[in-house]
């Protein structure tokens, strides 16, 4: 029972990685996706990798799904016919949101509907207080009355949310008891039960998600299980969610709205264990794909946590990694607006038509068509799938629709599409370092994704970062972050008190209760019986603010003064100021609870032995087209040092590396990018 | 280079008249009686080094004064000079002295690679760290490739075909290890020399002696390097100096000297007197070794030399075989099973008095400590600074180290294996 | 020798860049600030400006109204306090609308300079909608009242920071006459790290590039905005077009206020003269001619293109007209404080009138185009301290040509969000007992205008006085291409004995504990006749509630 295999479901294709945990030894292969049943392109990707390789299914210890059925259905809004019952006044809360128009100045701009009809909306009589006292009691007649519209609407799932059931549960505890006599066999979803904090909108739309997605997620994981034992593979498969972690299909088939955006998480943890791998604590994690640019921090070994998103305009409110995403990558198109300025993207020319150079019918230059152009991107690549791309085409379309225009030569105008990507990329890492208080001199940039390592160097350079780190595989490299998942179930409740007087016993018995309820539903037992480590976190706040800090609560005796103390540092770092004197508020407990899984080993790095460089070509830098060392990358030995300008080649990416910079590779084979002083 | 080296023990008069001149032979100063393994770290100092030392450090005035005393210390420079020429069997020319082997590293490393923007610098996976960063961190500063050869896992020493594929046009240095101090591999330097000029004639070619300077004899023109380093201290002087035999052209390179000076003038500044005498006692007593173990006894100070090296190489070289065949029925390195030694396991080719070995299950710093406790000075080597690369190419992440010198005894080897035999005996 | 033009590849990246530390800027004012107003609400903007005054970049989170008064706060300051006057560390304050500036008086801006090699290249200006500036009612902007000195403090450009030391004496006389002291600290204190953020960010900029290149950069943007504004105005077809609309009355119990427009659109450039419209009035709806900008500023970006940047340089093509003592160009000390809330929102709407003339395709009917400003002020039982809880209500959307108006929406001049109900109750003596849409309150047609928004409060506390602001009761929000206008603005208020009376739409009033509040917001105006709308369209109206079985017989006839 060795082998881990991650499965990774993306829109065009599906990424599988295996990894025998003795060894460390990597497999890969990639089949096209089935969108109309994602787990038929799962079961023959897996099969095919083990017939391949030679793995008995036996031997496959665990599989590691990153799904996007959930997300899929939200976006398509193909969930299920789900009903919505709210406190009677107060019908229109998913609908009216926050009251504010998604885009300034679009009077055309609607927001998108919400995930219930508003006929699904239905009132009832109830109503609990700020603090937790019962003003109404829960008229059972009208719920009644409701459970007999939605049998005749035939609904698949209700979402329960009463006004402030974040401080007293019991009507929503009361309704699903009422719902599961009236509607048996019908899913019921408690709005305290899925997130517990204040804020009606964000809670009840959190909700309504999860009982729009929950059907169709444990119906896909049902079939999946199934076909999985039908092909002899291991049905019980892991779930990745969007904190990162990983859960069992029955948990994520309950809480699917925690697997909602948890595409992008796979890189991050990948780039946690990059960062721990080579001894480096503050991190920035890019993945570039083909039409979005995913951005995250690593500060101080740990990677940022948010508990406000939201997805498609809906709010999400579930503790994920914070990932920052802008619409830029490969496919970005390059235009120019009305005023005359050169811009690229955020139209994509996503997988079909695609840029012009794969010749499916693109006449819109993109991004690619621009590294081609460029030299950097070679013509013979594997970029799409091992095929010649049409570098006459690109330097045609890119003349027609930019060059000749802007009157500017065919290079001049590629270089340009690549310089404004390059600049909302740079936007993007500014957004989630300068913003915050993070200097960008002090971390490494983590490019991977198809194209990241073609603007990695460039990217470094232009948010002062000081060094860019290329991982061996970048083109799987998320799918390789599946491997490293570890199982994790977070619990967060609002506990408005003031820090100052707070009794620490009580606020550590707190801490437990929710790491108890975290535990179980990780199947550590009651009795936390499985080894696990419980992280603590508190989200404080100055009373009289709304935004919330995240505070780390170190394992021991909870000290007071420390957390004040570490909540003044970050107000500093963020604002440039504090209050010394004013209040501290406690918003949210916060406990992540992660169940020990025996570490997967990172596999070690073994250059192939044959010469590294394998020719030369122009590649258009600092204006002029300048002859360019080609290097293979696996055939590099550890400690080599390459001068720029150079290009690296390896079947999934290529790397460029600028004339005033180097490349070392690492003993793990990771490439590492420094600027030369400028001598 | 080529034919197995000869064993032969010193006599049993001349053992303990070597040891006699060496400070601390028999005994350590604080735990007192020990068998001392640890002389790749650095060998014991003979006693002539210190006197040598202190009398011409003590006279007053610097070089180049009209009076006695200061002609004296000019004197004692240029003899410890025209010594290290000796030693090395090195024509005249550039004698570079420097404080370590590793500050002689980045001096010529940077000569050789300034202005050499596009080139690269050719090392390998068997380099001590000295080279190994110099030539990584010059290749980054000058916008040059590094570009590193791998080591033979099976022997633990550096092939000249490995370093030779890698040189070509625009190769600016290379840098070869002539014996490791891990393995004790040793590197054939004529034949990778002999390679690298067919293939690039305008490559430096930078020999590290530090380790093996103590354990055979140098023929620095004959193998036709440009530039032969080696540590003071690492036979058996004080340690502040290493000294560096130049090639012409390599003199000739642009390097950091006051203006004023020759071209060929290598020293910053004015160099400790006391170091290059202290040099000069070790060159006598090689020469006093080599009459002693060659007969008739060479007419020049070269000769002498030599006959001491040769000599020195025998008596390891029986030292060797004792270590890993074993005598007397102590059994050898190679015969336990838990133990496995990285390099090459015949003793007579191609490898020194140096071997790094591992015992299954057990950490090398316990295995240490054990054996300090039972009377027998060694080091392990862990992935370091110094050693990391070198033991991840040979796929290790520790091993411990013993290391002879020509001063040990077969009693002190019996001494080793009989603390090895205890250790592994089953509990 | 003409100057070496900026590539179009250097402009968009440095009109990005530019942008993008105006947006960081607010997000940290936001960040830092104390009161609801701001950090829930986003009640505030952030402008970067040459010396010059004219504006280079704005955050696009704030208000458009805040963004089109920027350059009347710049020319305020430097005209009282001259940019050689300025040190590094320095801010300027000021909240007077007069001879021009911020709206009203609880905007607050705060201008600073960032200096490069001992010369001032750039002004930071920020204005947060504070939560009280004194005055009769809390909110500081009361009804009743027909002068300025009634409205609260005034404060005219004056140093608050020198060098970067606070005058503690401005500060404690400021705090004095003003009732939430510890927002007032909390949100001065944001716009001075704002002040702080910029001054680091284009510290950072000025590293990268000479004073030379960035100027260069500076005008070329602006060049860029002004040819992207004149090729959107191509778009519309030339020719005059005039459109008038009332407010139900002038805030002082006086007749309907005209507010007309004649728009001229000629090839690549626009101006709006307000001739026509009314004197200036006796109630609190007065404005100056910076709001009116301000308007035309937003209507054209909304209607011709809502990527256009907004900078000096697309305010170049538009000129904008109104008399001294009209309205819209109001003598000092007219009473200023809801002209925010009120008069601008029906500018809009009047513009949007005109512009439907030439660009049928690009409006929308009008809104609820008031936003219902409800103040409540008085001491918390709870707490012991003052409380001051503003809010302003969304309404419907008018409908297009081909689209639905939008339900229960800030619109135009606002786009604040609402405070969450779970929020209120912690915080304040209120309760909010109802929240939701208006049915029957969109304008019929072809395609109905957005629903209107019901919220209901009950007062716990002793005693507070709420000042009320809204309109369009009489003058409904109209329909265009023969669509039906919408329902209008009512306020009831229930005492605790429980009889109910409808408020006028602008009074102050006084609260007693178990007194309940039910505002109903404005629907947004149709399009079209109703007899063209889709019968499955009326029948998903009525299935989803948003319409009545009586309405739906009155205006799509029964038989459907």
């Amino acid at each position: 029972m060795t082998w881990r295999i991650g499965i990774d479901t993306g829109g065009t294709f599906t990424d599988l990685v295996g990894i025998n945990s003795a060894d460390g030894r990597l497999l890969f292969h990639k089949v096209h996706s089935t969108p109309h049943d994602p787990g038929e392109a799962l079961c023959t990707g897996v099969r095919q990798l083990c017939a391949r390789e030679g793995v008995a299914p036996a031997a496959i210890a665990l599989l590691i799904h990153g799904s996007t059925v959930a997300t899929n259905a939200v976006l398509e809004r193909k969930g299920a016919r789900t009903a919505f019952i709210t406190t009677a006044g107060f019908r229109d809360v998913l609908v009216i949101q926050r009251q504010n128009r998604p885009r300034l100045y679009d009077i055309r701009g609607r927001r998108p509907a919400p995930v219930v009809p508003r006929e699904l909306i239905c009132e009832v009589g109830e109503r609990i207080l700020g603090d937790g006292t019962v003003e109404t009691p829960l008229a059972a007649p009208e719920l009644a009355a409701v459970i007999e519209r939605l049998r005749a609407a035939r609904v698949e799932s209700v979402a329960v949310g009463f006004l402030n059931s974040y401080v007293n549960p019991a009507h929503e505890l009361a309704a699903r008891d009422q719902l599961a006599r009236g509607l048996p066999g019908v899913k019921v979803c408690l709005s305290h039960e899925v997130i517990r904090s204040q804020g009606e909108y964000e809670r009840f739309s959190t909700c309504a998600l999860n009982s729009y997605v929950q059907p169709k997620m444990q119906g896909y994981l049902d079939r999946l299980c199934g076909q999985l034992r039908a092909a002899g593979l291991p049905d019980a498969p892991f779930i990745m969610k969007s904190n990162g972690g990983m859960t069992t299909a029955a948990v994520a088939g309950e809480r699917s709205v925690e697997t909602l955006l948890s595409g992008p998480a796979g890189g991050v943890v990948a780039g946690l264990r990059l960062a721990a791998d080579t001894g480096r604590a503050n991190l920035i994690t890019a993945d570039v794909g083909g039409t979005s640019f995913d951005v995250s921090v690593i500060h101080g070994g740990r990677p940022a946590y948010a508990s406000r998103s939201e997805i498609n305009g809906l709010a999400l409110n579930v503790p994920m990694v914070d990932i920052h995403t802008v619409g830029a990558g490969g496919g970005s198109i390059g235009w120019i607006d009305a005023g005359g300025a050169l811009r690229a993207g955020p139209q994509s020319a996503g997988a079909v038509p695609g840029p012009v150079c794969y010749g499916r019918g693109g006449t819109e230059p993109t991004v690619t068509d621009a590294n081609l152009v460029l030299g950097r991107l070679a013509a013979r690549s594997n970029l799409a799938g091992g095929m010649d791309l049409d570098l006459a085409a690109a330097r045609e379309a890119v003349r027609v629709r930019l060059a000749d225009r802007l009157n500017l030569g065919v290079e001049e105008a590629a270089e340009g599409i690549i310089r404004v990507v390059n600049a909302r990329m740079t936007a993007a890492i500014r957004k989630l370092t300068v913003e915050r208080g993070h200097d960008p001199a002090q971390f490494s940039l983590c490019i991977f994704g198809g194209a990241g390592p073609l603007h990695g160097a460039e990217l470094a350079e232009e948010t002062g970062m000081a060094e860019v780190i290329v991982p061996v595989l970048p083109g799987v490299f998320s799918a390789f972050g599946l491997l490293l998942s570890e199982m994790r179930e977070e619990q967060m409740q609002t506990w408005l008190k003031p820090l100052a007087g707070t009794d620490a016993a009580e606020l550590a018995a707190r801490f437990d209760a929710l790491a108890r309820e975290a535990a179980v539903r990780l199947g550590a037992g009651a009795d936390g019986a499985r080894r696990h480590r419980v992280d603590r976190r508190l989200q404080l706040r100055f009373q009289g603010q709304s935004h919330t800090l995240a505070v780390d609560v170190p394992a021991g005796p909870i000290g007071l003064a420390a957390v004040a103390a570490q909540f003044h540092a970050a107000h500093r770092r963020l604002y440039g100021y504090t209050f010394e004197a004013d209040p501290i508020e406690i918003v949210t407990v916060w406990a992540v609870v992660t169940l020990d899984t025996p570490p997967t080993p990172t596999p070690p790095y073994v250059p192939a032995a044959r010469p590294s460089r394998i020719g030369e070509r122009p590649v258009y830098l600092e204006g002029r087209m300048v002859p360019t060392p080609v290097h293979d990358r696996f055939a590099l030995v550890p400690g080599t040092v390459i001068a720029g300008p150079a290009i690296i080649e390896q079947p999934d990416t290529t790397t460029l590396v600028l004339p005033h910079q180097h490349a070392a590779v690492d003993p793990q084979g990771n490439l590492v990018l420094r600027s030369r002083p400028r001598t | 280079m080529s034919d197995p080296a000869p064993e032969k023990l010193f006599s049993p008069a001349l053992q303990p008249a070597v040891r006699e001149r060496f400070l601390h032979a028999d005994g350590d100063p604080f735990t007192g009686p020990r068998a001392y393994l640890e002389n790749a770290g650095g060998g014991l100092t003979l006693k002539a080094v210190f006197a040598a030392d202190q009398r011409v450090g003590a006279l007053p005035d610097n070089a180049g004064r009209d009076n006695p005393a200061s002609r004296e210390v000019g004197r004692a420079i240029q003899a410890g000079r025209a010594d290290v020429a000796t030693f090395l069997g090195a024509p005249a020319g550039t004698i570079l002295s420097e404080q370590s082997t590793t500050a002689c590293a980045f001096r010529l490393l940077e000569a050789a690679a300034l202005g050499r923007r596009g080139g690269n610098l050719v090392c390998s996976q068997l380099d001590h760290a000295s080279f190994y960063d110099a030539a990584g961190i010059l290749a980054a500063r000058h916008g040059l490739e590094r570009r590193v050869a791998p080591l033979n896992r099976a022997t633990g020493a550096l092939d000249p075909d490995a370093v030779a594929a890698l040189v070509d046009a625009d190769t600016a240095a290379v840098t070869v290890i002539h014996a490791s101090n891990i393995t004790g591999g040793r590197t054939d330097l004529a034949a990778v020399a002999a390679r690298v000029r067919a293939r690039a004639p305008q490559a430096m070619i930078i020999a590290d002696g530090a380790q093996h300077a103590q354990h055979g004899l140098v023929d620095a023109a004959g193998c036709g390097v440009d530039a032969y380093v080696f540590s003071a201290y690492k036979i058996f002087s004080k340690p502040g100096f290493a000294f560096a035999c130049l090639s012409e052209r390599l003199a000739a390179r642009p390097h950091a000297q006051l203006a004023g000076k020759a071209a060929a003038d290598w020293d910053l500044g004015t160099r400790d007197p006391g170091g290059f005498a202290a040099f000069s006692a070790v060159v006598d007593y090689l020469c006093w070794l080599g009459a002693q173990t060659a007969a008739p006894a060479p007419a020049d100070r070269r000769g002498l030399v030599a006959a001491a090296m040769h000599a020195i190489e025998a008596h390891e070289a029986a030292l060797s075989r004792r270590l890993l065949h074993g005598a007397d029925g102590l059994p050898g390195l190679l015969a336990h099973a838990r133990v496995t030694l990285h390099g090459q396991r015949d003793h007579r080719a191609g490898r020194e008095a140096v071997f790094a070995f591992s015992v299954a299950g057990a950490p090398t710093g316990r295995l240490v400590q054990e054996f300090g406790r039972r009377g027998v000075i060694l080091h392990d080597r862990v992935s370091d600074a110094y050693s990391g690369h070198t033991l991840a190419a040979l796929g290790v992440r520790e091993v411990v180290r013993v290391s002879l010198a020509h001063y040990n005894t077969p009693a002190e080897v019996d001494a080793f294996l009989r603390a090895l035999r205890d250790l592994l005996a089953p509990a | 020798m003409s100057e070496p033009t900026v590539s179009p590849i250097r402009l968009e990246i440095m009109r990005n860049r530019w942008r993008g530390i105006a947006e960081e800027v607010c997000a940290a004012m936001i960040r830092a600030s104390y009161s609801p107003n701001i950090r829930d609400r986003f009640d505030c903007s952030t402008a970067l400006a040459l010396p010059s005054g004219e504006i280079i970049a704005q955050a696009e989170i704030g208000t458009p109204l805040h963004l089109g008064n920027m350059p009347g706060v710049i020319n305020s300051v430097l005209a009282r306090i001259p940019l050689r006057d300025f040190a590094e560390g320095d801010a300027v304050i000021t909240n007077l609308p007069y001879p021009e500036g911020p709206g009203h008086l609880p905007d607050v801006s705060m201008v600073s300079a960032v200096f490069h090699e001992g010369r001032p290249v750039l002004l930071v200006v920020t204005t947060s909608h504070h939560v009280d500036m004194g005055g009769y009612a809390p909110g500081s902007m009361p009804f009743g009242v027909t002068e300025i000195y009634q409205e609260g403090l005034q404060i005219p450009p004056v140093k608050l920071f020198a060098r970067g030391v606070m005058d503690q004496g401005l500060y404690d006389l400021i705090q004095q006459n003003v009732r939430t002291q510890r927002e007032l600290r909390g949100d001065l204190m944001a716009q001075w790290a704002a002040a702080c953020t910029a001054t680091a960010r284009v510290h950072e900029l000025y590293r990268t590039a000479t004073p030379a290149e960035i100027a260069r950069d500076l005008h070329a943007i602006l060049d860029h905005a002004e040819a992207s504004m004149r090729a959107g105005l191509r778009r519309l077809r030339p020719g005059t077009y005039e459109f008038e609309d009332f407010l139900d009355d002038d805030g002082a119990g006086g007749d309907p206020v005209r507010i007309r427009v004649k728009l001229t659109v000629a090839d690549g450039r626009l101006e709006a003269d307000f001739a026509g419209t009314s004197p200036q009035v006796a109630g609190p709806l007065n404005a100056r001619i910076t709001a009116a900008r301000a308007c035309v500023y937003y209507a054209v970006k909304a209607v011709v293109d809502p990527d256009l940047p907004s900078c000096a340089g697309a305010q170049r093509p538009i000129t904008v007209r109104a008399e001294e003592g009209t309205l819209l160009q109001a003598r000092f000390p007219a009473a200023i404080g809801n002209a925010n809330i009120l008069t601008d929102q029906r500018v809009v709407d009047v513009l949007f009138g005109a512009l439907y003339q030439c660009a049928p395709d690009r409006v929308c009917a009008a809104c609820s185009s008031e936003m219902n400003l409800t103040n409540i002020g008085g001491v918390n039982p709870a707490t012991g301290d003052y409380f001051n809880f503003v809010e302003t209500y969304g309404g419907g959307i008018g409908a297009c040509h081909d689209l639905d108006g939008e339900d229960g929406i800030q619109n135009h001049l606002t786009n604040t969000q609402n405070t969450p109900v779970e929020v209120v109750e912690r915080n304040y003596p209120l309760r909010v007992t109802r929240y939701g849409l208006v049915p029957d309150s969109g304008g019929a047609g072809r395609h109905r205008g957005g629903c209107g928004l019901v919220r209901e409060f009950l007062f716990l506390g002793e005693r507070a006085i709420m000042t009320l602001s809204s309109d369009r009761r009489r003058f409904t929000p109209w329909g265009l291409d023969g669509g039906g206008p919408a329902r209008g603005a009512h306020t009831y208020l229930t005492g605790a004995d429980g009889r109910e009376r409808e408020l006028p739409t602008k009074t102050v009033v006084t609260l007693a504990r178990g007194d309940r509040i039910r505002i109903e917001t404005p629907g947004g105006g149709g399009w079209g006749p109703a007899a063209e709308r889709p019968a499955a369209a009326v029948a998903s109206d009525l299935r989803n509630g948003y319409i009545s079985p009586a309405f739906a017989a009155a205006h799509y006839g029964a038989a459907r």
